[in-house]
């Protein structure tokens, strides 16, 4: 990836409102018309760690909990605060943002990430249902069109 | 005489969430407690009245890290129940997806979790700053380990292709042979790592451990075996002295006691009530004779072909057994043939099983009664965390007055970092809820 500008990456699985990440990045490598755009998808957000070389500008889309009502949206810039307690303390992975300190602690994270979020149906997240809610649909298409155009200015900036 | 209540709230870098209260009168012990507070999760009575077909399933969801010793212990056990074999491609599948489970769970806690101990970082995170190489190395490891594992199981964590009987679907060669190159690199750097860990400065602290695993008479235990106990002592030994106990035999022979402070139950062996350790320690020293030949010479180079009691040496027995799961895989991945069928079928019958296989942590026994019509009617987990709890309060019993002079901070986290030692699973253990009535 050597030369690479900008790597987005949907994060997610095939399960219900899980694949938001997925489908927002599959949108992304659509629209994108930036030349050194690449878009990939991880079910772990540790796979992006392996991804980074050559990369300046890293754009990580996810499904999550508690961001508010369904479809709400978020925009974040690393840094943010990440609790002690967030440090490999769960049975399954390491969480987002463990994974961006690790990889800021390893050398290895782009000078500019950008994380968006999309608020999950919590039932649809967990069920084995491989279809996405179909209210999630234009809220991914308009979400997947923010991040092209920030991607757009990121490349126009100096 | 001064007191001091040292409470640690939350135990940091462990698997789950449990706490640690030390009361002390001057250098003495009062009382210790390991606390596990995390809601009992009632895994046993869930699976009463469902499909047996369900339960690795149901089961693989206890632990996040270990889904695979659920799954193995459970089909095992629910095989026996129903009479059925699995074929000898079966049973190395097995042996290999156990392998993935083994390096992602060892080379999280080695590189993550418990090496910051010796090297003086707060968290795995402060360490990468200083050892950038071996921590990317750690992640590597892991990686593998869990692209092994979803190669066979359809996905890294909580896999879903482990059936009773056999495997839903069998890999393709080409599936498992692009794995082989990453897995020549791991074997060097599990060498690598086990000669890092071993570098460590460890405390002087040796127990005359009670030590327990699965034994068996030609190879490292993952799926099955005797139950070995070893009585520390000098010399060597590779489970030859041990005494082997049928796996039928565990709950005659070992007991759980329901403790107040926790949500899980503490493990002892009935007649002594004493506890036990299971686990790497125990796992190598019981049967470094079938490691793998380079694990093997590692065993013996650092001491593991005689009694090794001292528990903050496990970092560096758990790395051993990262170089054996790497070279048994590879041994597995070099040879694969499909199993065909890839399950074998089975009639329901009323029935009972049991079953024990070598989780990372240690020893989990499964235990499930079936009725005629595929349905389980009770069933039994003894998770290797429970068994090791009362030995983990033991152990800090004695460690306790070997740091007793330090401040309360320094003495929280030498406690701390022996229970890390033992890399417990507290969402795997949690199956008590201690309900008090009080009647006027």
């Amino acid at each position: 990836m050597t030369g690479l500008r900008t790597l987005v990456v949907g994060i997610g699985s095939p399960h219900g409102d899980d694949r938001a990440g997925w489908i927002v990045a599959d949108r992304v490598a659509r629209a994108a018309s930036e030349a050194r755009v690449a878009v990939r998808i991880a079910r772990s957000p540790i796979e992006a760690v392996d991804w980074l070389d050559g990369v300046r500008h890293l754009v990580l889309c996810d499904a999550c909990r508690g961001l508010g009502p369904y479809g709400t949206t978020r925009r974040w810039e690393w840094p943010i605060p990440v609790d002690a307690r967030m440090d490999w303390s769960g049975t399954h992975d390491m969480p987002l943002p463990a994974v961006l300190a690790l990889a800021e602690r390893l050398g290895k994270l782009p000078s500019r990430v950008v994380i968006w979020a999309v608020e999950g149906r919590p039932s649809a997240q967990h069920s084995d249902d491989a279809h996405l809610s179909p209210e999630l649909v234009p809220i991914l298409d308009d979400l997947a069109m923010r991040i092209v155009r920030d991607i757009e200015e990121s490349v126009e900036r100096p | 005489m001064t007191e001091r209540t040292i409470q640690v709230e939350i135990l940091t870098r462990v698997e789950g969430e449990g706490g640690l209260l030390l009361k002390l009168r001057g250098s003495d012990v009062e009382r210790i407690e390991l606390r596990i507070y995390e809601p009992p999760r009632f895994f046993e009575a869930l699976l009463r009245g469902r499909p047996l077909e369900d339960v690795p399933d149901i089961t693989a969801r206890i632990c996040g890290i270990c889904p695979v010793a659920y799954q193995m212990s459970s089909v095992h056990a629910l095989e026996q129940a129903l009479g059925v074999a699995v074929s000898p491609e079966v049973r190395r599948l097995r042996r290999l997806l156990y392998c993935g489970e083994w390096i992602e769970s060892h080379a999280l806690h080695v590189y993550l979790l418990n090496a910051p101990d010796f090297l003086g970082f707060d968290s795995g995170l402060d360490m990468a700053s200083r050892y950038p190489e071996e921590v990317s190395r750690g992640l590597r490891m892991k990686k593998h380990g869990n692209q092994l594992i979803e190669a066979l199981g359809g996905r890294s964590i909580h896999p879903i292709n482990v059936a009773v009987g056999g495997f839903y679907r069998s890999p393709r060669r080409d599936e498992l042979e692009r794995l082989i190159p990453d897995f020549r690199w791991c074997v060097d750097a599990a060498i690598e790592t086990v000669r890092w860990t071993a570098s460590f400065d460890f405390p002087d602290f040796s127990r005359d451990y009670q030590m327990v695993s699965l034994i068996h008479d030609t190879e490292y235990p993952m799926n099955e075996g005797d139950v070995g106990v070893l009585e520390a002592g000098p010399g060597p030994d590779g489970g030859r002295g041990a005494e082997r106990i049928p796996v039928a035999e565990y709950e005659r022979q070992f007991r759980e006691d329901h403790v107040a402070h926790s949500t899980a139950l503490h493990s002892v062996r009935v007649g002594t009530g004493r506890p036990y350790l299971v686990g790497p320690l125990a796992r190598v020293q019981l049967n470094w004779e079938h490691l793998s030949p380079t694990a093997r010479e590692l065993a013996r180079e650092f001491g593991f072909d005689r009694t090794c009691g001292n528990p903050f040496r496990t970092i560096v027995a758990r790395s051993i057994e990262l170089v054996h799961a790497y070279e048994e895989a590879l041994e597995i991945l070099g040879s694969y043939e499909p199993a065909r069928p890839a399950r074998n079928t089975y009639a329901y019958r009323a029935g009972a099983g049991c079953a024990a296989t070598e989780a990372p942590r240690g020893l989990l026994f499964h235990r499930y009664t079936v009725d005629e019509g595929g349905r389980v009617r009770e069933a039994r987990i003894v998770p290797p965390t429970s068994q090791n709890q009362g030995q983990i309060e033991a152990d800090l019993r004695a460690w306790v007055p070997h740091v007793a002079t330090a401040d309360d901070a320094t003495l929280a986290r030498q406690c701390e970092n022996l229970v890390r030692c033992y890399d417990p699973c507290i969402s795997c253990s949690t199956h008590f809820l201690n309900v008090r009535v009080e009647r006027a």
